[in-house]
């Protein structure tokens, strides 16, 4: 198996190497179940079999139940994130400057929770667009809906994430509530809270790349060794150009539904 | 555009869609859930665009997207599948009551079957959509009947590629084979089953059907390593060596 044809020599000859034809055997494949699962089994699965859940997505058939239930995961996520960063920012003794903040309670807790709930998911339709293009011009063969699974099942693992991370971070708020710390830690770890979502969408964007990069086998098999890093750049130009357009969005939506930022 | 306007235009159209979700919802899916979605769709309208303007039926309507499953899900081997899983799960639901201690002690081996038998079969078709490439990309040979070294090289190569890919097409044959030959062996089996069960046979017998069909996943794997042998990797060194060469 190891035998490897020299892929071009003086004159300019290609072979394609053995490998190409082997790996395809080599792979073994995950099969999806072919039931559907509920939220919270798709929660257990991105945590423990991630495969199982990229193997779904590229079953067509269970996209239109698997698109809401994404959007469902990352919102509970990101709402439980919200509803922690409240509490904390309320908490705190000093509120971080240039964070928005309205007239009451009421209005900067809806408006918290509007911004990072609205805001984040918003800017997924602001980028889908590109991010299909993207994909159709490295030669991907993929549908609109198969984008925006792909996308949401970015967000929804990094909503998990973040679930988890939240209570790690209210302890430490906690903390330095207890122990009377001065306020310059207090507004530290703000700024650090409200970056959270972000710091927990790199494990988003990690299974966003672990799912999409497989879709390279439904290139033709000499352009798919040509085109997998052209993906890749392409998947990275992606997320980055996601991760500077969400938090515009965010903090628009949030300064405009605060009314004013402190 | 202020921010209160742009708001009032997305939402809008998110009712609109929100709309159009609702109508679209599955008939048998609960009232709440259709409602929620809905509500899902006035807010992110966005993401479930795509989903409105796919077809109905997304797998039937877009066969040559990505979805490995998705590209043969009717074809004869899941049908074939299909139908060995059900009338499996019906012996084995036959044998509560009689001999339930060999499906608690062989529960997990016959998962593995089916997932075996699964495997089996999307590697197939993998094999299937890689040939049937490879022979959609084959480009006539330019160089043909004329005597340069180049041209020499070039068919050598050719001949070397083609004994390849017949060795792979052997492959797929006899994982083909394999693979009905395990289900027609379950399906067997499973008939034994069922006779055991109505002719008052004892429940040691039901026990040694059953791990009979657990132990058909072996025979899976079993064909998954010969097949590897089959393509026989010393030729394609040899060939590959001898190109080296020649080069």
């Amino acid at each position: 198996m190891s035998a490897t044809l020299i892929e071009s020599n003086a004159v300019g000859v290609v072979f394609e190497p053995l490998e190409v034809v082997t790996a395809e055997l080599a792979a073994a494949p995950v099969v999806a179940p072919t039931k559907p699962a509920a939220a919270l089994e798709l929660v257990e699965e991105m945590l423990k079999r991630p495969a199982v859940v990229d193997a779904r997505l590229r079953q067509q058939a269970q996209l239109p139940r698997l698109v809401p239930q994404m959007l469902a995961i990352a919102l509970a996520g990101y709402t439980v994130f919200c509803l922690a960063a409240a509490l904390t920012l309320t908490l705190a003794p000093v509120w971080p400057p240039g964070v928005p903040r309205g007239d009451s309670l009421l209005r900067t807790w809806l408006a918290l929770l509007a911004a990072y709930d609205i805001g984040i998911l918003a800017a997924i339709g602001i980028c889908l667009p590109s991010f299909y293009f993207y994909a159709l011009l490295a030669g991907v063969r993929i549908t609109m809906l198969e984008t925006v699974a792909h996308a949401l099942k970015g967000h929804a693992v990094a909503a998990v994430v973040l679930v988890g991370l939240v209570p790690v971070y209210l302890a430490i708020t906690l903390g330095l509530q207890v122990f009377h710390a001065p306020e310059m830690w207090f507004q530290a770890f703000d700024y650090l809270l409200l970056t959270l979502p972000f710091q927990t969408g790199v494990a988003g964007a990690w299974s966003l790349y672990r799912g999409f990069i497989p879709l390279c086998d439904t290139m033709a098999e000499h352009f798919a060794q040509r085109r997998h890093c052209f993906l890749r750049r392409l998947l990275l130009s992606w997320t980055a150009c996601s991760t500077v357009i969400t938090p515009l969005v965010i903090y628009t939506i949030w300064l405009a539904l605060a009314g004013s930022a402190t | 555009m202020a921010f209160a306007e742009t708001s009032l235009l997305y939402l809008a159209i998110g009712a609109a869609v929100g709309v159009a979700v609702y109508l679209r919802r599955e008939h048998d899916a609960p009232l709440l859930a259709g409602v929620a979605t809905a509500l899902g769709a006035v807010f992110f309208w966005p993401l479930y665009l795509p989903l409105l303007l796919a077809p109905p039926d997304a797998a039937a309507a877009s066969p040559e997207t990505s979805s490995n499953e998705s590209h043969s899900a009717d074809d004869e081997l899941t049908a074939a599948i299909a139908q060995v899983e059900t009338e499996l799960d019906t012996a084995l639901a036959g044998l509560g009551g009689w001999a339930e201690s060999a499906l608690a002690k062989e529960q997990g081996r016959i998962a593995e079957l089916r997932a075996a038998w699964n495997a089996q079969a999307e590697r197939i078709r993998q094999i299937d959509r890689l040939l049937s490439e490879i022979a959609a990309a084959e480009q006539p040979d330019d160089g043909a009947g004329s005597a340069t070294p180049l041209a020499e090289r070039l068919e050598r190569s050719r001949a070397a590629r083609q004994r390849n890919f017949d060795r792979l097409a052997r492959v797929r044959a006899q994982a083909h084979d394999d693979l009905l030959g395990t289900l027609a062996w379950v399906r067997e089996l499973v008939s034994m089953i069922h006779l055991a069960r109505f002719t008052g046979a004892p429940a040691s017998r039901a026990e040694e059907l059953v791990a009979q069909i657990a132990a058909a996943v072996a025979g899976v794997s079993e064909a998954s390593w010969s097949d590897v042998d089959a393509f026989d990797s010393d030729a394609a060194l040899a060939d590959s060596q001898e190109l080296t060469r020649s080069l």
